[in-house]
C-alpha cells in the first residue's frame, strides 16, 4: 500500500488523496498551531483558502495539506510548536493577551535599541511558519509566454461554461484550474454537471483545459501569470474571465477556530470525495439549499447529524431524523484541544450540545482578489465570483454569458457579514474582535490602516477569510464611506514558491565587445562596467599605466555610444541639441561635446566630428548611447528637423591606441600621413591601419599622444592582433579601467556617475567653457541661464594630497563636513596623492586647505598631469 | 528536436524618406520596415555591395537618405525543428507563429530583437554584442527540449 512518510510514521494512502486527507484519516487533528497565541488548528476549508493545514511537504514549506496531492513517499512535517505541534509549551501565549495586545510590534521591544534584533529572533522563530529549504541549488522554474484570445480562470460550473461558449465562437480560449474540474466537488449534481461540461471541452480544438495550474495575479495587459507543476505561462490573452468561484463566510464567534469546526464545504469534501468522516457527531448550519445538501453527505460518510441550524425556509428540506434548529445561532464553540459542544442561542433559549463537528454554511464570499486586482475593461467575472450565492444553472448561464462577451458588469454583493463579541477575524495572524476593537480604539480607524496595524489579511489566506470582516468592521463604525473599503488586492492571489516568481526573469544581460575572448586569452580580469563586460586589468596594472605614460599602450573602447548623423539638417540637429558649437567645425575637426537635459544638467558628454557632406560622427559614454540615441531622434521628431541619426555602437570597434610612440606604431602598419599636421588634435582622418579601414580620432582622455581608431566590429581581432605583434618593439602592452582610472585623473578628466550628480550643471564640473553661450538655443539653455544668476555653492575640484588618499572620504575644514572625495589616486608620474571632489562653500568662500580622513589636501588646479597639454598634442 | 545554428548575413539599413523606402524593391533581399522612415534589408552573406547598389536607389527619392551596410552590427541566430513553437514561446512575448511567414520586432530573451519568419525557420537578429548571450540563454532555456547547436548556416539556404 502507497504511503506518505509523517513525522517518521508510515501513512496508508487512498487513490486520490491529499496530504489532509490522508493525515486525517489516519487520525491527525492539529495541523498547525496559530501565528501568534498557539492555539491548535485543523482542516477547515479544505479548498486551500484558510492558513489552517499548512505543513512541509519534501522539504517545501507552507504547502496547504487540504489540496496538496498526496504522493507515495512524500515526507510531511508540521512546522509550528515546540517542541511539538502536538505538545506546544508556548500554547502559553494563548493565556497572555494581555502582554501581547494588538500591535505589539509597534510597542515593544523598541527601547533599548538592540532589543529588537534580539527579540525578533525568537519572535520569528516562535511563530513556526516553516524554514525556507536552504542549500539546495538554485531553481528557476521554466517559463513561456502564451498568446489566447480568452483565459478563464477557474474550472467550475461558471468558468467551463464560459470556456464551451466562448469556443464556440472560433477564439482561442485556455481554461487554468488550480486542480482536475470536478475533482474537489462532493458527490451529487452540481459535481456530476461539471464534469460533464469537462468531457465536452474535450471534444473542442480550440480549447485548452490546463488542470493543476494556478492563475496568481491579474497585471495590466491583461497579463497573468499562472503556475503549473512544471512551468510558469505568461498568458496574454484578449480577455479574462474571472470564475474563481467563492468560498463560504468564515463566522466569527468565541471558538470558531477549534479544530472539529468547519466550513460546510469542507466537511462535505473530506465526507464526499475522500470518504473521510469528519467526525461522529455533528452540528449542522446551514442558511442555503447547499449547506442542507451536506447533511446527506455527512450522513453518508457515517456521520450522526444532532442537529440542524437552519433559517425557515429552509426547514422542510431538512431530512425528519434531524433535529431542526430553526433560527438559532451559534454563540460558541466549546472544547480544550477539540470541539466537544457548541452553545447555542434558540427560540427555547440557551443550549449546548456535545458534538465534535460544527459544519458552517452561512454564505458566500467571493474569491474575487484576481477580479479587484485589475481595472482592465477585458477582465470579467462569471459565477458565483460575481454572485455570491447563486444556483449552479445561474453559474452557467452568468459563465455562457462571459463567454461571449456579455459578462457581469456589476457583482451581485454577497450578505452583510455578521460578527459576534468575540472570536478570531482573521486565522492567519491571531487577530480577534477584541483586537479590532481595541486597535479603533487607538485611532486606527480605516481598513487600510487597520489592516497595517493588526496585520489582518496579511497572512497566507492575503485576506480570503476575513478581508470582508475587516471592510465591515471598518464601515460600521467609520465616518466616511472611504474608511469602509475593502483593502486592496494584489499578486500573488495563491502562494508561489521564490522559484516561481524566478521563472522567466533575467539578470542584467551582458554586453560584449568583439575582443571579449581576445581579453580573455591574454588573462584579463573581466568584469561589469555598467552593462558591458569589460577588462580591468591584464595582471598589472601599474606595468599597464607605465606603458601609457612612457611607451605605447592599446584600450579596448568599442563601448563608446557611436553615432551616424546625415541628412539636410543634420547640423541644424547637433546645433540645437547639444551647447556645442558645431558650425564651424569643419570635416576632419573634432570637439568635446556635452549633452544637457532640459533642465541645463549634464547627461552625458562624447566628442562629435565633422564628416564631409555636412553629415556628423558622434561618440558618447559606454553607458549613455541607448539614452544618446533616444534623445537626438526625440529631438529630431520634436523640432521637424530633416536628419536621420544612426547608432553605430555595435557595429563598430574602436581601439585606443595611447603614448609616445603612439604614432610610431600606427606608422609601421600604415601607408596613411598619420603626422601632426595631418590628423590634428582634435581632429580625426580616414586611415588604412593594418589593412583595416578606420576613422582615426585624435582624443586627450588618458593625457598622451592618442588615436582612437574606429573600424568594423568584424575586423576587431585582426586590427588588435596586428597591433599587439607590431607594438613589440616599443613592449607594448593593453591597459584596462584600473589603469585608466587614474590615467584620467592625473589630467583631472571625471567620470560621469562617479564625480558627477543627477542635478550637476557644467560650470558646477568645471565645464562651463564646452559651453557656448553666445549660440543660438540649445536644450538647456534657459536652465543655465537662470542658474547663472544663483551663487556657486557646490563645485568639482582638483586635490593634491599631503599622503595616501581615500576615495569616498569626507571633506574637512575643521570638524566641518564640506564636500566628499569621489577618485583619488597616488599619481607615480607626478609622485604624489591626486583626485577629485565635491566641495561646498562656507559663508560664501570655497575653503582651500582640507583633510579627508585625516589626510591633508588642498584645493588645485587641474590637469595635474601636463597641464599646457603638450603631450597629447605632440 | 530544436537546432540553432549561427546564420551569415548581409544587412544594409536604410534611413529615409517612407515613400522613398516604399519605393525600393532590391532583388533577393528581406525586407524589414523598423519603422515608417527606417528599413534594414537582408540577404546572404556576401551580397553586401548588391544590397548597398540596390538600397542606393533610394536617393531618387530622398536626397537625405542614410544608406549604411550594418553587417557588422549584428548576429543572426536561427531556430528550426519541432519544438520551435514551444522554444519561441519560452524565449519572448511575442506572438509568433512559425507556420507565418513575416518579420516583427521586440524582445527576444529580454534582448531588443528583429524577428524573421520564413518557411518555418525563426531568424533572430540581435546587436552583435549581445550576439553570445543570446545563443547561451536559448540553449540555456531549450534545454529540455533537446537543442543542439548547428552548424552555421547562410541567410535564405533551405
Amino acid at each position: 500500500m502507497a504511503t506518505i512518510d509523517f513525522e517518521g510514521k508510515r501513512v496508508p494512502l487512498r487513490d486520490g488523496d491529499t496530504v489532509g486527507s490522508a493525515l486525517y484519516r489516519a487520525g491527525v487533528r492539529t495541523f498547525t498551531r496559530s501565528l501568534k497565541h498557539h492555539r491548535r488548528r485543523g482542516l477547515y476549508c479544505m479548498t486551500g483558502d484558510c492558513p489552517n493545514c499548512l505543513v512541509t511537504v519534501d522539504g517545501q514549506p507552507g504547502c496547504r495539506a487540504c489540496t496538496t496531492p498526496a504522493r507515495e513517499g512524500a515526507t510531511v512535517r508540521r512546522e509550528s510548536g515546540w517542541p511539538s505541534t502536538e505538545r506546544d509549551v508556548l500554547k502559553i501565549t494563548d493565556h497572555l493577551h494581555r502582554f501581547m495586545p494588538v500591535g505589539f510590534y509597534y510597542k515593544v521591544f523598541v527601547r533599548p535599541r538592540w532589543a529588537w534584533e534580539f527579540a525578533e529572533k525568537i519572535i520569528r522563530r516562535a511563530t513556526g511558519i516553516g524554514a525556507l529549504p536552504m542549500g539546495q541549488a538554485p531553481r528557476m522554474k521554466p517559463s513561456r509566454h502564451v498568446h489566447t484570445d480568452v483565459l478563464v480562470v477557474g474550472g467550475g460550473a461558471a468558468g467551463l461554461a464560459a470556456a464551451k461558449a466562448a469556443g464556440g465562437t472560433g477564439a482561442r480560449v485556455l481554461l487554468c484550474d488550480e486542480g482536475v474540474p470536478g475533482a474537489a466537488i462532493a458527490p451529487g449534481a452540481a459535481r456530476d454537471r461539471v464534469v460533464a461540461l469537462a468531457r465536452e471541452l474535450d471534444a473542442v480544438s480550440n480549447v485548452t483545459v490546463l488542470a493543476g495550474h494556478t492563475a496568481v495575479g491579474v497585471y495590466d495587459g491583461p497579463l497573468v501569470p499562472v503556475v503549473g507543476p512544471d512551468e510558469l505561462l505568461q498568458i496574454d490573452p484578449g480577455r479574462v474571465i474571472v470564475a474563481t468561484g467563492a468560498v463560504e463566510t468564515h463566522a466569527v464567534f468565541p471558538g470558531n477556530d477549534l479544530p472539529g469546526v468547519w466550513l460546510g464545504r469542507g466537511a462535505a469534501r473530506l465526507a464526499g470525495v475522500h470518504g473521510v468522516a469528519p467526525g461522529d457527531r455533528a452540528v449542522v448550519v446551514a442558511d442555503s439549499v447547499e449547506g442542507i445538501l451536506h447533511l446527506g453527505t455527512l450522513k453518508a460518510a457515517g456521520v450522526t447529524v444532532l442537529a440542524a441550524v437552519v433559517p425557515e425556509a429552509l426547514a422542510e428540506a431538512v431530512p425528519t431524523d434531524i433535529e431542526v434548529l430553526r433560527g438559532a445561532k451559534v454563540l460558541a464553540a466549546e472544547g480544550r484541544s477539540h470541539l466537544t459542544a457548541v452553545r447555542l442561542s434558540t427560540q427555547q433559549g440557551e443550549r449546548t450540545i456535545e458534538c465534535d463537528v460544527l459544519t458552517l454554511s452561512v454564505g458566500s464570499a467571493p474569491r474575487d482578489g484576481l477580479l479587484r486586482m485589475s481595472g482592465d475593461v477585458s477582465v470579467c467575472g462569471a459565477g458565483e465570483v460575481v454572485l455570491p450565492g447563486c444556483s449552479l444553472e445561474e453559474a452557467e448561464a452568468s459563465g455562457a454569458a462571459a463567454g461571449v462577451g456579455a459578462g457581469e458588469e456589476t457583482p451581485r454583493e454577497p450578505d452583510p457579514v455578521a460578527m459576534g463579541v468575540d472570536g478570531y477575524v482573521c486565522l492567519c495572524a491571531d487577530v480577534s474582535v477584541h483586537d479590532l476593537e481595541a486597535a479603533w480604539a487607538e485611532g486606527w480607524q480605516s481598513s487600510e490602516i487597520l489592516k497595517r496595524y493588526t496585520t489582518a489579511t496579511m497572512g497566507p489566506c492575503q485576506g480570503a477569510m476575513c478581508g470582508r470582516h475587516l471592510a465591515a468592521f471598518a464601515a460600521a463604525g467609520a465616518a466616511s464611506s472611504g474608511a469602509g473599503a475593502r483593502t486592496t488586492a494584489r499578486p500573488p492571489a495563491r502562494t508561489v514558491r521564490l522559484g516561481d516568481i524566478a521563472g522567466g526573469v533575467n539578470e542584467v544581460i551582458p554586453k560584449h565587445t568583439a575582443l571579449h575572448d581576445t581579453h580573455g586569452a591574454a588573462g584579463a580580469r573581466l568584469d561589469w562596467s555598467g552593462s558591458w563586460i569589460r577588462p580591468y586589468h591584464y595582471g598589472d596594472w601599474r606595468g599597464e599605466y607605465r606603458a601609457v605614460r612612457e611607451r605605447v599602450s592599446l584600450m579596448d573602447v568599442s563601448t563608446l555610444g557611436k553615432f551616424l548623423i546625415a541628412g539636410r539638417d543634420a547640423t541644424a540637429l547637433v546645433d540645437r541639441v547639444f551647447p556645442t558649437r558645431v558650425t564651424d567645425l569643419t570635416p576632419g575637426r573634432s570637439r568635446y561635446l556635452l549633452a544637457l537635459d532640459e533642465a541645463g544638467y549634464v547627461m552625458d558628454d562624447g566628442l562629435i566630428c565633422a564628416l564631409p557632406d555636412g553629415r556628423y560622427y558622434l561618440t558618447s559614454t559606454s553607458g549613455g548611447a541607448d539614452r544618446m540615441e533616444a534623445g537626438l531622434r526625440n529631438w529630431a521628431d520634436r523640432f521637424g528637423i530633416r536628419a536621420h541619426v544612426m547608432n553605430q555602437t555595435a557595429m563598430l570597434g574602436a581601439i585606443n591606441v595611447a603614448g609616445p610612440h603612439a604614432r610610431d606604431l600606427l606608422a609601421e602598419l600604415s601607408d596613411d600621413d598619420l603626422s601632426a599636421g595631418a590628423i590634428r588634435y582634435p581632429g580625426h582622418a580616414e586611415v588604412t591601419i593594418a589593412g583595416v579601414p578606420c576613422r582615426a580620432v585624435r582624443v586627450g582622455f588618458v593625457g598622451e599622444l592618442s588615436f582612437e581608431l574606429h573600424h568594423p566590429r568584424s575586423c576587431s581581432v585582426a586590427l588588435w592582433t596586428a597591433l599587439i605583434e607590431a607594438g613589440a618593439e616599443w613592449d607594448i602592452r593593453p591597459h584596462g579601467l584600473d589603469a585608466l582610472d587614474l590615467l584620467r585623473m592625473e589630467k583631472g578628466h571625471l567620470y560621469l556617475a562617479q564625480d558627477t550628480l543627477p542635478d550637476d550643471y557644467p560650470d558646477k564640473l568645471g565645464l562651463g567653457w564646452a559651453v557656448a553661450m553666445d549660440k543660438g538655443d540649445f536644450i538647456g539653455r534657459s536652465s543655465l541661464e537662470r542658474m547663472a544668476a544663483l551663487p556657486s555653492e557646490r563645485k568639482l575640484v582638483g586635490l593634491r594630497f599631503d599622503a595616501e588618499p581615500q576615495r569616498g572620504v569626507p571633506l574637512m575644514t575643521g570638524d566641518r563636513i564640506v564636500g566628499r572625495v569621489t577618485s583619488c589616486g597616488h599619481s607615480p608620474s607626478l609622485g604624489y596623492g591626486v583626485g577629485l571632489g565635491w566641495l561646498r562653500s562656507v559663508d560664501g568662500e570655497f575653503p582651500s586647505a582640507l583633510t579627508a580622513n585625516g589626510v591633508g589636501c588642498r584645493v588645485v588646479p587641474t590637469p595635474f598631469y601636463d597641464p599646457e597639454g603638450a603631450r597629447l598634442r605632440a | 528536436m530544436l537546432e540553432v545554428s549561427r546564420t551569415s548575413a548581409a544587412v544594409v539599413q536604410v534611413h529615409a524618406e517612407p515613400a522613398a523606402l516604399d519605393a525600393l524593391a532590391p532583388a533577393g533581399a528581406t525586407r524589414c520596415r523598423i519603422a515608417p522612415d527606417e528599413e534594414m534589408f537582408v540577404r546572404e552573406a556576401g551580397a553586401g555591395e548588391a544590397l548597398l547598389r540596390d538600397a542606393g536607389a533610394v536617393t531618387a527619392g530622398d536626397p537625405d537618405a542614410l544608406i549604411v551596410d550594418g553587417t557588422d552590427g549584428w548576429a543572426v541566430w536561427t531556430l528550426t525543428g519541432d519544438h520551435l513553437p514551444e522554444a519561441l514561446q519560452r524565449l519572448s512575448h511575442l506572438d509568433l507563429d512559425p507556420a507565418i511567414d513575416g518579420f516583427t520586432q521586440g524582445d527576444v530573451a529580454h534582448i531588443p530583437a528583429r524577428i524573421v519568419i520564413d518557411h518555418g525557420r525563426a531568424h533572430v537578429l540581435v546587436a552583435a554584442v549581445w550576439g553570445d548571450y543570446l545563443h547561451e540563454r536559448i540553449m540555456g532555456r531549450c534545454a529540455d527540449l533537446g537543442v543542439r547547436a548547428a552548424p552555421g548556416t547562410a541567410w535564405g539556404a533551405r
